[in-house]
């Protein structure tokens, strides 16, 4: 049991340490983020109250002189995305103009092969609902970005991966590429640009796992959804063996307006290095969940405070938040306050932005329930490709459930966050690590909350051995072995 | 694994060598002579019969169930079964007999130079390899080579 | 002489053998070693194609400190493994194409500025960076996988068949942890044993996601492949087991005798698995040069075929049953046969069948020879008769291009063969080199699914006619390929036509000449079949033009049992000699019991001219006794003594026949001069054949029951009928199958 108490020193240690990244040492003189208005908002059918179709699009400037912006040629859309410091919206937060810009390298031009975007709508993170929203009432925005994004990688088609399940959704976008064919907009000399572009829609067939970029384009060469090893990167070996870039639905909605506003526009929204408006999805205990357009570097209280009327039962009834989606670990009330909702600010409360899933929690949760049930997620959605994530996270979820139960030994906490630790980093691609977090979150900050949850569960029903078996089970008269943790003494034990 | 005939000078090797130093009247320690091959064979008892037997010397190879490639840098030494009457089944148990004494027996050398020593030693003319292992091809293992464009038509389907 | 040139210096440096001349065999094959002096010492050892082939460049990096030279474009793991640092895997095989079912991430190194921990067998090797096997973060990461490896792992290796020689085993005991700490109370996870039968590549698959993931065919159906047995070396557990040796033995009970194997005319490798007098399996062993380490099935599961129906004892025909009797009796009874017979001259025949060795073929031509008959004979089609192609130059009938130069080929030509039932273990050359290169292939006879694609040309010797006059696609392919390969099956000199085929084939090499036979290369290939034909060439066991149409009076049978009966003359006096009652010893007088491929240490010729030396792994059975000394315990009772009394004379005797014999694991290159005069040779034979029409026919039908061993195995019966016969419901009740899953 050396190991274990080893690695948890390892662990406080490391966890007080907040490190300040360069954006939290570059904050200027107090300026508040927030309160997004209603001119700058980019997608401003998100709510789908208007028409999505071509028509409406038009009324709301979707497709306005396109054909300009491809005529400016691809290395002026990636630095006018670059300087417009968009990162990527699917979680990662990779900036988006360095990524594109990998299509083109230098002699790019004399490789033969088909170039490709492909569009990850495959949202399936639990909480996430903004690629759904802007498809459902923005798809021309989509379907123009992808134009746009295509021609700033001399890309020749585009695929749009959607999830299975979004069947409004895939009819929409489905109806704005057929409406954007039939207008010339795509297809042979797109918009008269004299660039010829195709977008194909595919539809997946419901596996989390295809969300990730490498399983995505597996799933779209009709294989199993197993994502590949980097490298080789898909910039060089991606869709059909061929140069791909891989983009967020949101991320490249975005692009044709920022290339029409201009970068600077855009640029000028949250912090540095945080820039651009994004969308949030409030969902969980507060009044009214919603999704929104806001500035980024928003604080997450007043995001809640604002569009959300607030978590239900007023601010001081909140046990905790998960910022951005499941993957990322949980917040408490106390970091809650504080936070910015931008990449290095979440960064820094040991947490992320992932998706801009913001999930409310009040006290009437129980965290450790929660969590399992993000473990069992995670373990349903596991490939079963590297050894750690098929075997890790199904471990994971059995003495996550037992913890929301109490049904275990405290030792088994330590090892939990061991194994988190055996399975963080090890695996290929990042749902391993996406299993490992939230774990760790939830042992961070709400350990005293599973520790007496196990005390009580003693208390009722006398000593757990380790893996959950109860003591009272075993059949005294065989010697058990030392290393159930049968004989240890706790705290709280009658000796 | 490669093999060879007999060496002639093998053959005659061990008589030429069986010359035993006269100087043992000396008080002097002599030196070894490392140059020379001692003829253990006059001294061991060894039946006669057994230098007619074939031998192998040779390098076993990798056991393919394995990754592992343990025990393939030794030089072996075995006997090859005797032809007849060597191995039988008891009838009682099924357990294997043997009336062949060298049956088991199998030795292992650092080199192939020990080996050859000590075959010549014991007055063996061993089966030996002829040429030296060839080299392993395995091409370079490019992870990449797996999704790479192909341009002609599709030759695999990979559904994994 | 002669022999003392190769052989080696007094120093004892025997790497020099390896070199030696160009090796013509003229007309007068005693001449040959003079013929080869006179040549000089040209041309050297031959190596394969693809190591001469372009080297890509060379990339240097560190691997625990030591600096490593690898060919740009390798893993991680093989610069490791060429540091000599072991980097335990399993996922990883050598000679498979990375993309797997599973990743096992036990490969995982540190290299320097990387965050994480790389898995090796994945990540490129790139020049200048710092790699490091050994470190704390290394042990602590393998300790992890190993650790999640055993959660689901049974405690079942003391009656597991891997246990004893399992990968899993083995790095368990080196990096796993000393105690488990799993012991969730939802218990371990299993499946249900699987019979796979016995891949092609894509067969194999996963379903179901993560945790719930099975291993298995994606529908329940059974693998039809030939190369099938090869997945249960590959798996690095006792997931796939082998079901004929299933719970029989242990590794360690096990002696390993390495061998070659004589069930196509490949040669593969093959390590014999011994316990007591039993053999207990067949496993492949290790040669880049011939099979690297695959073998086919019917190489490792045929070995059952060697308990039943054997002979064990002599036996005389008495009346219409046979009689045990001493070797005596039986020696004596042949050779009163031989004078009762009035056999004279050419009328004495020697049949050399399938399965007959190098020492053992000499042996009987050297006694026939005595005897004044120039009756030699083969056990086919047509074996009465001398064989279209000759036998004088060794590139007329052997298969030049080699087996690993297989895979330098970008344009094969398969003319009356099916080297997936041929040669499989060639096929997958083939295969491979299809999937990976734009190989192309084209095929003139019996259309056969060979697990790749081709294109079709006809089926007989018009197609051929056509293809030499320059018509089709596929000659304008020939023409430009830069390395074109005709492999020509050993069933066209069976054929009607084979002498027509054989001049058109001749025409069309001599044409492509520039491609086809260089320095460097020479296509013009023929792929044997059978042990041990190339052999019965290379010593001359064919007959006289006179002895074709002479009607024999005496037959000896010498593992002959593919001989029609009709052929055999009623009167005749008839003896076999070999290892299985099978058809040869039906129609015999006398019977005389000799060892198996595994019961004896002897010359094996394969289709590259490649000789090899089998090992005896068990005893003979019973009284049966080796070959070549049943032969020269005749040739005495007959009274013309054989002049050899042990092996080794008898191989300076065939040293004094054709040196290429006992220089064992080479191929010796025929020079272009000759080859090309072999070629002329035999068009100017061939000239003015006639022709039948008759299209070429697959000479096998049943891959599985091809000789007398794989006719008396209860497996390849059993394959037989599931394959061949397509009777696939009793093959999925569970008791036929070689493969089976435990995963």
């Amino acid at each position: 049991m050396l190991r274990v108490s080893k690695s948890a020193a390892l662990l406080q240690k490391q966890s007080p340490a907040l490190r300040r990244s360069l954006a939290t040492v570059a904050d200027s003189p107090v300026r508040h983020y927030g309160g997004l208005k209603d001119q700058d908002r980019i997608f401003t059918n998100a709510y789908c109250r208007h028409d999505h179709g071509l028509k409406g699009a038009l009324t709301r400037g979707d497709w306005h002189r396109t054909k300009d912006i491809l005529l400016k040629g691809d290395s002026w859309i990636i630095q006018t995305i670059k300087d417009s410091g968009l990162r990527g919206r699917g979680g990662a937060g990779f900036p988006s103009g360095l990524k594109w810009s990998f299509m083109n390298k230098p002699g790019w031009e004399k490789d033969k092969r088909p170039r490709y975007l492909v569009v990850n709508a495959d949202e399936g993170e639990p909480g996430t609902c903004k690629d759904r929203e802007i498809i459902r009432g923005d798809p021309h925005k989509l379907v123009e970005g992808c134009l746009v994004a295509g021609r700033g990688m001399n890309a020749s088609a585009a695929y749009i991966y959607i999830r299975g399940e979004f069947v409004q959704e895939a009819n929409h976008l489905q109806q704005a590429i057929t409406e954007a064919y039939r207008t010339g907009f795509l297809g042979k000399n797109a918009c008269g640009s004299g660039y010829s572009f195709d977008v194909y829609l595919h539809r997946g067939a419901g596996a989390y796992i295809c969300g990730e970029e490498t399983a995505l384009i597996e799933s779209l060469e009709g294989k199993q959804g197993k994502p590949r090893l980097k490298p080789p990167f898909p910039a060089d070996v991606g869709l059909f063996g061929c140069p791909t870039t891989v983009a967020n639905v949101e991320t490249v909605a975005v692009a044709p307006t920022i290339c029409r506003r201009g970068a600077a526009w855009f640029a000028g929204f949250g912090r540095e290095r945080n820039q651009g408006t994004k969308l949030f999805c409030i969902s969980g205990h507060v009044n009214n969940p919603c999704v929104v357009e806001e500035e980024m570097s928003i604080p997450l209280k007043e995001l809640i405070e604002r569009h959300c009327g607030g978590v239900r039962g007023g601010w001081d009834n909140l046990l905790g938040i998960i910022p951005g989606g499941s993957s990322v670990p949980v917040l408490p009330i106390d970091k809650c306050s504080e936070v910015l909702m931008d990449y290095d600010s979440l960064k820094d409360a040991q947490s992320g932005l992932g998706t801009g899933a913001v999930i409310v929690m009040d006290k009437s949760t129980d965290i450790v329930a929660a969590i399992a049930r993000f473990s069992s997620f995670y373990k349903h959605e596991s490939c079963g490709q590297c050894t750690p994530c098929r075997e890790g996270t199904t471990w994971m979820m059995n003495m996550m459930n037992r913890m929301a139960e109490g049904r275990a030994h405290r030792r088994e906490i330590d090892m939990l966050l061991e194994l988190t630790k055996q399975v963080e980093g090890r695996t290929i691609c990042a749902l391993g690590d996406a299993a490992a977090w939230p774990i760790q979150g939830l042992m961070r900050h709400f350990r005293p909350e599973v520790e007496a949850r196990i005390d009580a569960y003693r208390a009722a029903n006398g000593g757990v051995l380790f893996g959950g078996r109860l003591k009272s089970e075993v059949d005294q008269t065989l010697p058990i072995p030392d290393n159930l943790g049968a004989n240890l003494i706790e705290p709280g034990d009658r000796i | 694994m490669r093999w060879r005939l007999p060496v002639a000078s093998q053959l005659t090797s061990p008589t030429q060598t069986q010359v035993v130093p006269e100087k043992s009247e000396s008080t002097q320690i002599a030196e070894p002579d490392h140059g020379r091959i001692f003829t253990a064979d006059v001294v061991s008892g060894a039946p006669a019969e057994l230098r007619h037997r074939a031998v192998r010397i040779y390098q076993p190879t990798r056991n393919t169930m394995q990754s592992g490639s343990g025990k393939s840098e030794r030089w072996r030494i075995d006997w090859d079964i005797l032809q007849g009457a060597g191995r039988w089944e008891n009838p009682l148990m099924g357990w294997a007999s043997s009336a062949d004494y060298m049956q088991g027996t199998r030795l292992s050398f650092k080199s192939k130079e020990d080996a050859i020593h000590f075959s010549e030693k014991q007055g063996i003319q061993p089966l030996l390899p002829g040429q030296p292992e060839t080299v392993k091809r395995i091409s370079p293992k490019n992870y990449a080579e797996n999704y790479v464009y192909k341009p002609h038509k599709l030759r695999i389907m990979r559904t994994k | 002489m002669l022999r003392l040139v190769s052989r080696p210096t007094s120093t004892g440096r025997l790497g020099k053998v390896a070199c030696y001349g160009s090796s013509p065999r003229g007309n007068v094959r005693f001449c040959v070693g003079l013929v080869w002096l006179l040549k000089g010492w040209r041309k050297i050892g031959h190596r394969s194609i693809s190591s001469t082939s372009a080297r890509q460049q060379d990339i240097t990096l560190t691997v625990d400190g030591k600096e490593v030279t690898v060919p740009q474009g390798s893993a991680l793991i093989q610069a490791c493994e060429a540091a000599g640092s072991v980097v335990p895997r399993f996922c990883y095989h050598d000679r498979l194409v990375r993309r797997r079912l599973l990743d096992c991430f036990m490969c995982l190194v540190e290299v320097e500025r990387s965050p994480k921990p790389v898995a090796s067998c994945a990540m490129p090797a790139m020049p200048g960076s710092k790699v490091f096997t050994n470190t704390p973060l290394v042990h602590e990461a393998r300790e992890g996988v190993m650790e999640f490896l055993l959660a689901n792992h049974p405690l079942d290796c003391p009656i597991c068949d891997q246990g004893g020689e399992c990968d899993l085993q083995d790095q368990s005991m080196r990096y796993g942890s000393d105690r488990t700490r799993f012991h969730e109370i939802t218990g371990k996870r299993a499946v249900e044993n699987k019979d796979l039968g016995t891949s092609r590549v894509e067969e194999l698959g996963t379903t179901g996601r993560g945790n719930d993931m099975q291993i298995g065919m994606y529908v329940e159906k059974t693998m039809d492949s030939e190369l099938s047995g090869n997945i249960i070396d590959l798996c690095p557990v006792g997931a796939l087991t082998s079901k004929p040796y299933a719970f029989h033995a242990r590794p360690w009970e096990l002696k390993n005798t390495e061998s070659i194997d004589v069930l196509d005319a490949v040669g593969s490798n093959i390590r014999v698995d011994s316990r007591g007098v039993q053999v207990m399996r067949i496993q492949p062993r290790t040669n880049d040069d011939v099979n690297e380490e695959w073998i086919s099935d019917k190489t490792r599961y045929a070995y059952d075929g060697l308990k039943f129906q054997r002979l064990t004892t002599p036996l005389i025909k008495e009346g219409d049953r046979f009689v045990p009797a001493t070797w005596e009796e039986a020696l004596q009874r042949i050779a009163d046969g031989l004078t009762a017979s009035g056999a004279k001259d050419d009328e004495i025949q020697a049949v050399a069948g399938h399965l007959a060795d190098t020492e053992s073929l000499v042996a009987l031509k050297d006694f026939v020879n005595r005897l004044g008959s120039d009756n030699l004979t083969i056990d086919q089609v047509n074996g009465n008769a001398p064989p279209p192609h000759g036998v004088d130059v060794r590139s007329n009938y052997l298969f030049n291009a080699t087996i690993p130069g297989v895979e330098s080929a970008d344009v094969i030509l398969l003319v009356g063969t099916n080297p997936r039932h041929e040669a499989a273990v060639l096929n997958s050359r083939i295969r491979k080199s299809w999937l990976h290169t734009g190989l192309e292939v084209g095929l003139i006879g019996e259309p056969a699914d060979t697990t790749y694609g081709y294109d079709y040309l006809g089926a007989d010797t018009k197609a051929l006619a056509d293809l030499v006059a320059g018509k089709g696609a596929f000659a304008e392919k020939f023409k430009a390929a830069k390395r074109p390969l005709l492999i020509v099956g050993s069933g066209l000199s069976e054929h009607p036509d084979s002498a027509a085929a054989y001049n058109a084939l001749a025409k069309f090499a001599e044409k492509h000449k520039n491609t086809l036979i260089t320095p460097e290369w020479n296509g013009f290939s023929v792929l044997h079949r059978i042990a041990s034909r190339p052999a019965t060439y290379d010593i001359g066991f064919v007959p006289s033009k006179r002895a074709t149409t002479t009607k024999p009076k005496f037959i000896y049978l010498l593992n002959a049992d593919e001989v029609d009966p009709k052929s055999i003359p009623r009167d005749a006096f008839v003896v076999y000699q070999g290892h299985h009652g099978d058809l040869g010893a039906s129609l015999a007088d006398v019977c005389l019991p000799a060892a198996a491929y595994t019961e004896k240490s002897v010359t094996w010729v394969n289709t590259e001219g490649r000789s090899q030396l089998g090992c005896a792994a068990v005893p003979p059975l019973g009284a049966s006794r080796e070959d070549w000394k049943i032969i020269r315990a005749l040739s005495e009772i007959v009274g013309t003594p054989l002049p050899y009394d042990d092996v080794l004379s008898l191989r300076d005797r065939m040293w004094e026949i054709s040196p290429t014999l006992v220089r064992y694991d080479m191929t010796e290159r025929t020079s272009v001069d000759v080859a090309l005069a072999g070629l002329k040779t035999l068009a100017a034979a061939t000239a003015g054949a006639k022709v039948s029409g008759e299209a070429f026919q697959k000479p096998i039908t049943n891959f599985y029951q091809t000789d007398p061993i794989s006719r008396a195995s209860v497996t390849m019966a059993q394959c037989t009928r599931a394959f061949v016969k397509g009777d696939k419901e009793e093959f999925g009740r569970g008791h036929s199958s070689e493969t089976t899953s435990y995963a």
